[in-house]
């Protein structure tokens, strides 16, 4: 099987767990009591006549499967509905908020490669530090992150007033430096588990390498101890964990919900945090269902990439 | 140690599951001994700092935030321990039918929490817990039923290795009943992964106990749980900072112990491993 047949036929693999998401999601949602029509009812203008006029306007009066493959339609052509808070298409709302998400997302995913990499490494070549850096991820990842939002919050910006509290700029246009003050905060916040989890994991796969034989043929024809580590170690150790960085997509979409609701950032799941607190949920499902399918892919290119990387896998 | 079928725990694992017992069982009397009543409220004293009758200080309403955070241990606990058990219930039931039966069994549930694995867990627990409001069982239950997949993944490539070994064999041969191999002598012989699994599982229940509790979804007030402590104390961070500090570092402390505990558990059966 090539790698085209291969991915396609993932892909196709993953359309029923998207159908899936999709039923819970709709499912939940209609199991509000009164239905989604029942936050009208807290206007006292509003009859109980007015809402069944209503509830036959939406189809809501329908059978909950035919609303299903209604909805399922209309999502598919990119009709996602519209919010309830402010009357805007859902899909609007959404695509406004994602260059703010990709930004901090991006800049999390580069401060964790980076800091993780770096302490496996040193870790490697200091091995009575590696206690110490064991219970450092240890605590990394048992660290409620809001509440690590919360104290760096009242650390770096109430009690130092070094950076700004929330929030991703100052102004609108902004200048870059004001701009990088307003990331620093979350990006750390979101890059932390990642950093706990990643070195845990280039931790023991290095370890594991490290006392390969070829390593110590290596060593005994007098490469030096940096570039044994470099070009010996790391490079079979980063091969599986290419993929554990992609595979974390899940993990990097909760950590965006909380981190981006601790700092006010203007993204998706601060969107998601604000949609929940209001039950606005045509807003809800498709931030839902676009996760889901962020993350599918994202575990697609993993499954592709490992290939790709791994030349061993490619017949295989 | 003189049961083999014990899990393989070494002195410093020994001493933190000592902790973990302690700081249930201290859940469970603690509270017996906090000063004040978890919802007694004293408006003449509302956000007030640490001092000698508030030893943590005092929240929006006035309440005493370390008799808040003694009783809150016993909600935040029981949802971490209860998520637990639902999670090792069906990973390993899930990883013993796919690892020891194999075949399309095996093919369909390892699809199933391959598939399961990509959903986004915590938006969907959210949602799920804001629309249907479920009390601190059936929110345990909700985190658990989430949360199987990687046990079920660990517990099944345990079984696999496990499978072949001569002593199944034997105990096959010897004419057992098929449930008797598997629950006296698979099962334990996968004690110590099913034992680190159990850990991240309890680290990882009381922790999105509190991210939900935190977002006003998970245990509801008045009843105080740490996630829900924090969630009232987020509006008046910088004049009662207090009151969010003491409960996060409750959830970050309890966490700790409780998955370095694994990590010991793991390094312990690692080296008791022939190589």
């Amino acid at each position: 099987m090539n790698g085209f047949q291969l991915t396609a036929r993932r892909a196709a693999q993953a359309l029923p767990l998207l159908l899936l998401v999709s039923v819970i999601g709709f499912t939940l949602l209609h199991l509000v009591p009164g239905g989604p029509l029942d936050v009208y009812l807290s206007s006292p203008n509003v009859r109980a006549t007015d809402i069944a006029r209503l509830r036959e306007a939406y189809g809501l009066d329908r059978p909950l499967a035919v609303q299903y493959l209604a909805w399922l339609a209309a999502f598919v052509r990119g009709d996602w509905g519209y919010s309830f808070t402010d009357g805007r298409p859902v899909l609007t709302r959404l695509l406004e908020r994602v260059p703010a998400t990709l930004e901090l997302m991006a800049s999390a995913l580069a401060i964790a490669l980076v800091l993780s990499l770096v302490v496996s490494l040193w870790r490697a070549r200091r091995p009575r530090g590696g206690a110490v850096v064991d219970a450092m991820a240890t605590a990394g990842i048992s660290l409620p992150v809001f509440w690590l939002g919360l104290v760096a919050q009242l650390l770096f910006a109430v009690a130092l007033r070094w950076l700004p509290s929330s929030g991703r700029m100052t102004f609108d246009g902004a200048g870059l430096a004001d701009r990088l003050r307003h990331l620093a905060l979350p990006a750390l916040v979101l890059a932390t588990v990642h950093v706990a989890a990643w070195t845990r994991y280039l931790g023991a796969s290095l370890d594991g390498v490290l006392r390969a034989p070829w390593m110590r043929a290596a060593r005994s024809r007098g490469v030096r101890e940096g570039t044994l580590l470099a070009r010996h170690a790391l490079r079979p150790a980063l091969l599986p964990f290419v993929t554990v960085v992609l595979l974390d997509a899940a993990l990097l979409v909760s950590g965006a919900v909380v981190t981006e609701s601790v700092f006010a950032w203007p993204g998706l799941g601060g969107l998601f945090a604000e949609a929940l607190a209001r039950r606005d949920y045509a807003l809800l499902m498709a931030f839902l269902m676009l996760t889901s399918t962020a993350i599918v892919t994202l575990n697609l290119v993993a499954d592709v990439a490992y290939r790709w990387i791994d030349p061993r896998l490619r017949d295989a | 140690m003189s049961d083999p079928r014990a899990p393989q725990v070494d002195r410093p694992a020994r001493r933190a599951l000592a902790i973990a017992a302690a700081l249930v069982a201290a859940s469970l009397v603690v509270p017996l001994l906090a000063p004040h009543a978890p919802d007694a409220i004293d408006l003449a004293a509302r956000r007030a700092g640490p001092s000698v009758a508030h030893w943590m200080g005092t929240d929006d309403l006035g309440r005493d935030v370390l008799s808040r955070v003694l009783h809150g241990a016993r909600l935040s606990l029981l949802v971490g321990l209860a998520s637990a058990a639902v999670t090792l219930g069906l990973g390993v039931v899930v990883g013993v039918g796919a690892g020891w039966r194999g075949g399309a069994l095996d093919t369909l549930l390892m699809r199933a929490t391959d598939a399961l694995l990509s959903m986004p867990r915590l938006p969907l627990l959210m949602v799920a817990a804001a629309i249907l409001e479920p009390g601190a069982a059936a929110l345990a239950v909700l985190v658990g039923a989430t949360g199987w997949m990687e046990t079920a993944r660990v517990v099944r490539a345990e079984v696999l290795a496990l499978r072949g070994r001569p002593f199944i064999d034997a105990v096959r041969a010897s004419g057992a009943a098929e449930w008797r191999i598997l629950a006296r002598h698979l099962v334990p012989n996968a004690a110590p992964t099913i034992a680190v699994a159990a850990t991240l599982a309890v680290g990882r229940g009381i922790l999105l106990e509190s991210a939900l509790s935190f977002f006003g979804v998970g245990v509801r007030p008045p009843a105080p749980s740490w996630g829900n402590m924090l969630y009232q104390a987020q509006q008046s961070l910088t004049v009662a900072p207090w009151a969010a500090l003491a409960p996060g570092a409750c959830i970050f402390a309890t966490v700790f112990v409780i998955n370095s505990l694994g990590a010991r558990i793991a390094r312990g059966d690692l080296e008791a491993r022939p190589a």
